[in-house]
């Protein structure tokens, strides 16, 4: 029987991943955008937390409007599929894990019609969610208190087939390589509680 | 083998991701209702099939005949205004001579706006929309008793 794993307490993003959303986001102006969110979900010791090494940004042929965005499906595909390739060499196995997307200034939160595309997600065989989860961050442009330049923010939402009702998660941001090593180390003593006698 | 065929990752479908303008501005929703409920009381507030907003209600014209219409608000507003369609009786605006039709879109919707005009702006409420939809009736009717010739007030070949 499979059992259905507690709700994550943080995300931890790369901050590769990090820079091609505040990159994107920036870029975007007043039009919507976002991308895929590449990772696993990391359980260590003491705390469980959903790891993205990789973010994409909407691909050349994405829809992007005002208060709406499809991105290019095979330009992600490509991003899921390279990055699935880079870290299977480090012994690393990373899958889809969400979707970012940017939404007006004060909209900092999921959309109806957001949560109902994040339900068809859950829903769909073809997403290898191996714990049933995914997050789904909200981008939002604002401005630090005495400074007239625009930074971005990044809300993530957790939803799991087990929770469809969105949850804000906190997040925080690490460097590639401290977050590539806790990955490699978890993978290492994953390896070893699965060999060793019951 | 048939096992080569099963792919490694995910297999991504197209997605959409939209935010409707009356959970942007929850406000603006306050208003239009608060001006419809003011200067249309009859009219009725339902979400349509495909989640977009829409007022139903019917207008009587000046000759005491009665139009129902449903305003459907689009993804934009306010940045676009809403959609005004003629539901019963049903109305197509077609000239008298062609098959071109006479400040109607194709799809039913009125052409109530000429948009370098700048009659529209995102201030613009859907109880005014209602209200150049009666003038657009009044017009209707005018050009129908002169035998689809003459519409009255200006107008711009479209």
């Amino acid at each position: 029987m499979t059992t259905h794993p507690a709700k994550p307490q943080k995300v931890v993003f790369a901050k590769r991943a990090w820079t091609v959303i505040e990159e994107n986001t920036l870029e975007a102006g007043k039009k919507e955008t976002g991308g895929i969110l590449v990772g696993c979900r990391v359980s260590l010791a003491k705390e469980c937390f959903l790891a993205v090494v990789q973010a994409s940004g909407p691909g050349r042929r994405a829809d992007q409007q005002l208060y709406t965005y499809a991105p290019d499906v095979e330009a992600l595909q490509l991003a899921l599929d390279t990055t699935y390739a880079r870290y299977k060499e480090l012994g690393v196995s990373v899958e889809y894990i969400g979707e970012w997307h940017k939404h007006p200034k004060g909209m900092n939160r999921l959309s109806s019609g957001d949560v109902e595309q994040g339900k068809a997600i859950l829903s769909d065989p073809d997403y290898k969610l191996e714990f049933g989860e995914i997050i789904l961050p909200i981008a939002t442009l604002g401005t630090k208190k005495g400074s007239k330049e625009e930074n971005v923010e990044l809300h993530p939402f957790y939803m799991s087939r087990q929770q469809l009702e969105p949850i804000a998660l906190d997040m925080t941001v690490w460097e590639d390589e401290s977050l590539d090593e806790v990955l490699i180390k978890s993978k290492i003593q994953n390896l070893k509680s699965s060999s060793s006698p019951e | 083998m048939e096992q080569d065929n099963i792919p490694e990752t995910s297999q991504l479908k197209p997605t959409r991701w939209q935010a409707d303008w009356h959970e942007l501005d929850p406000r603006r929703l306050v208003f239009e209702r608060n001006m419809m409920t003011e200067k249309f009381p009859s009219f009725r507030m339902h979400r349509l099939q495909d989640g977009r907003l829409a007022w139903s209600g019917t207008l009587e014209s000046n000759r005491g005949n009665q139009y129902q219409i449903l305003l459907v608000y689009p993804e934009q507003f306010p940045w676009k205004p809403p959609m005004v369609y003629p539901v019963n009786p049903p109305i197509r605006a077609v000239e008298q001579e062609g098959n071109k039709f006479k400040h109607q879109y194709p799809d039913g919707h009125l052409c109530l706006y000429f948009p370098a005009d700048r009659d529209f702006d995102v201030k613009t409420s859907a109880a005014t929309v209602v209200a150049v939809t009666a003038a657009w009736f009044f017009a209707y009717e005018c050009w129908l008793e002169s035998d689809r010739k003459q519409w009255p007030g200006p107008e711009i070949d479209h």
